[in-house]
């Protein structure tokens, strides 16, 4: 779906306005309505949907494994699945790897730990429904509502199991929850002079550059990357730009935080 | 395995259904109103399904434009966390999924009116987040609701259920459990009639028994049927209530 | 019992084993620049273009930091050439990134190399100029050594030589750019800018702790100034 030229000139226009007209009347630092859901998939350990107003979708599961961790080192795996895009894309390829790399740095794997040799692998699996937009944003919020609420199964055997073989035994019902922090990542659309959170597809089209941004445990955190959120208008951008993002996301991050923990 | 027994001689399968009742059913359509033309979420037992239908609209490529009627796609997609053992693979390349595509594809042809379409294209996209048996059964139902959904026109309901056969007992809608012990097929049915739309026999059924098979086949899906209608018309009724406020 | 190997093919009976000259260390410096000392050894530039024959443009880039930081880089660009399909009003860039020696780095992180850079040279191409036309760049990392071998300050250690390699290729194939793009790096950090670093053209940050970016833009812009004025001298 495009827009013609008009559209385009249209929108990018009332965008550069002062103060910037968004199509859908919101402000630069405003979200859309979000609505999150989790814990729906009896099979995964943990589960979340994430719906925008525009009609994206992304649905999260957490499914963990009991692995023996001196012999398998990786103990997170993320995986993503777009629909409309074929695995091997590279938007498909770079926000796996994105996320990945970022969910191994974040997440303290000493939580994952049961016993002195197994650990609790976890995989994530991120299946995007519909999505126009740059969907990161979106994804990692999925990600964050699905890891609060992951219950693992509680270990009654010893762990202490250096000198003994044993296998970990688990309590029959009772869950212990991970209490996991996941990383926030914010995409933001430049326009003319104006930054703008959160970018529809018809605003990521008209904009000059785009730009991704972590928050994580109250601060600004890597990745920080220059994102082409179009191939027709890209554009250099000034320091201002990245100041005001960064004073956007500063100020309005620890809100967003707290409204996505207390969605539980 | 020894500690289940699929079928006790009291009469009572693995889930405490008799040989005849089926799982529970729930189904609710328009949930994704913004992200599809038509969908639907269907819930049959434990499987979950949401179906996406996308269309009638302009065909992606020029090789699918049909200047007779519009052309039909499914795509199945079987999460890797479906199962309750994640799997490595995304099921997408599968045999048994194209195959399943396909016959899907070749039941809904026959049932909608295509021809009132051409030059289009309808995509449907299913995507299974939990699986546990009767899978091929639950898609037919979660695709008749979204293209319902949708409005494109068909000629009636076509509905699935699947039925095992253990030992002379057939069984209806199989879960994941006893459709891993016995041989089973899925039966999908048009409207209330006894007019059969597709035939799926993967495994082995001794051809003297198919007839109790299908014959408790039909009941099923007839039933759903009437569970898919019942959702449809209180859907509707909503619909109406809130358009006329 | 045959004494024959048959796993291995064997040369015939005459064949002697290839025999190298002595290696001489020749390098040729051509920029120098010792103002800018923030490591302790001397950052240094080989710049040469217009050897690869069958492409428009490219360029061979030779990056050591007199630490025992390396990056060799080979960028080739083919193009302007027609697109076939539909109509499209201005061109399309496309940059491969492909490690040639040893592979460090995965598939997802290569894609992520490729989509940032693609985004950085699309701000920069005058687009505009080339309807209809595609513009299809390689680059090629030869070597790459580096004292700390983790695998975030790879990326960042490669990009700023991608990034000057590129604009080199580009200035030898004759393809119009808005001005030169080159990139200075700081803790992990990467930030491509253009007009005397008055606009930003990409960053790329792995640093965990980004407590003032206006600073380390300044930080990186200083960089860039450096690496730019060594790609003017090359060009003059």
């Amino acid at each position: 779906m495009g827009l013609s030229l008009t559209e385009k000139s249209f929108l990018y226009d009332s965008l550069t306005l002062d103060p910037p007209l968004r199509p859908d009347g919101r402000g630069p630092h405003q979200f859309r309505p979000l609505e999150v859901s989790t814990d729906f998939l009896p099979n995964s350990n943990g589960s979340s949907r994430v719906i925008l107003s525009g009609g994206s979708e992304c649905i999260v599961s957490v499914k963990t494994k009991v692995v023996d961790h001196t012999v398998e080192q990786e103990l997170l795996v993320a995986d993503v699945d777009i629909q409309g895009h074929r695995d091997d894309s590279p938007l498909v390829t770079s926000m796996s790897s994105l996320l990945s790399k970022l969910l191994k740095q974040t997440i303290d794997q000493k939580k994952l730990m049961l016993t002195k040799r197994y650990s609790f692998k976890l995989y994530i699996d991120v299946l995007v429904l519909a999505s126009k937009s740059y969907p990161i944003s979106m994804i990692s919020f999925a990600i964050f509502s699905a890891l609060k609420n992951t219950w693992l199964p509680k270990l009654i055997s010893n762990d202490d199991d250096l000198e003994v073989e044993e296998l970990p035994t688990f309590h029959d019902y009772d869950m212990v929850k991970l209490e996991a922090d996941a990383p926030l990542l914010f995409t933001f659309a430049i326009v003319g002079d104006g930054v703008f959170v959160d970018p529809t597809f018809e605003e990521s089209i008209v904009s000059n550059n785009g730009l991704l941004i972590t928050w994580y445990k109250d601060k600004v955190t890597s990745p920080i990357r220059s994102v082409g959120l179009n191939n027709d208008n890209i554009k250099g951008f000034s320091q201002h730009h990245l100041e005001q993002a960064f004073k956007l996301i500063r100020q309005y991050a620890p809100h967003i935080e707290k409204a996505l923990d207390a969605s539980d | 395995m020894s500690r289940f027994e699929i079928y006790s001689p009291e009469g009572l399968r693995v889930d405490g259904r008799r040989w005849n009742e089926l799982r529970s059913f729930n189904c609710s359509i328009n949930t994704h109103p913004n992200a599809a033309d038509g969908s639907s979420y269907l819930e049959q037992g434990n499987n979950k399904i949401i179906t996406l239908v996308a269309g009638p609209q302009e065909p992606s490529s020029r090789s699918q434009v049909n200047t007779k009627q519009a052309t039909l796609s499914v795509t199945i997609n079987l999460t890797k966390f479906a199962k309750m053992e994640r799997s490595k693979s995304s099921h997408k390349n599968e045999r048994r999924t194209l195959e399943w595509q396909a016959s899907l594809v070749r039941t809904f042809e026959k049932n909608l009116m295509l021809h009132l379409y051409p030059r289009t294209s309808i995509d449907v996209q299913v995507h299974a987040l939990q699986l546990d048996g009767g899978i091929l059964g639950a898609m037919l139902n979660g695709i008749t609701l979204a293209l319902i959904d949708a409005g494109i026109a068909m000629y009636d309901f076509v509905s699935g259920v699947s039925v095992g056969l253990y030992d002379t007992t057939p069984l209806l809608d199989l879960n994941s459990l006893e459709e891993n012990a016995m041989s089973s097929v899925t039966i999908g049915t048009i409207g209330k009639s006894e007019k059969l739309s597709l035939l799926m026999v993967e495994d082995k059924v001794p051809l003297d028994r198919l007839e109790s098979v299908m014959a408790i086949g039909i009941a099923g899906t007839h039933r759903i049927r009437d569970l898919m209608d019942k959702e449809l018309r209180k859907h509707g009724k909503t619909r109406v209530e809130n358009s006329s406020n | 019992m045959s004494v024959q190997d048959r796993r291995r093919i064997l040369g015939p009976a005459e064949a002697k084993p290839l025999q190298f000259a002595a290696i001489t260390p020749v390098r040729t410096v051509e920029n120098r620049d010792d103002g800018n000392g923030n490591k302790s050894g001397k950052e240094s530039v080989f710049i040469s273009t217009d050897l690869v024959t069958n492409a428009n443009g490219s360029s061979y880039l030779e990056y050591m930091d007199g630490t025992s930081d390396q990056v060799l880089v080979m960028s080739s660009v083919f193009g302007p050439r027609p697109l076939r399909g539909s109509f499209q009003s201005k061109a399309s860039v496309s940059i491969q990134f492909k490690e040639v020696t040893l592979e460090h780095l995965n598939t997802g992180e290569i894609k992520e190399i490729c989509t940032f850079l693609t985004n950085v040279f699309n701000a920069v191409i005058n687009v505009e100029k080339y309807p209809k036309s595609g513009i299809d760049i390689f680059i090629d990392l030869i070597q790459h050594s580096n004292s700390n071998p983790t695998e975030e300050a790879n990326i960042v250690n490669i990009l700023p030589t991608c990034i000057n390699s590129i604009t080199m290729a580009l200035v030898d194939a004759g393809i119009e750019i808005i001005d030169l793009v080159s990139a200075g790096s700081k803790d992990n950090s990467v930030v491509a800018f253009i007009r005397n670093g008055h606009e930003i053209v990409g960053i790329w940050s792995d640093d965990d702790n980004v407590t003032d970016i206006s600073k380390l833009i300044e930080e990186c812009k200083a960089k860039y100034l450096v690496n730019k004025q060594t790609l003017v001298q090359y060009l003059k």
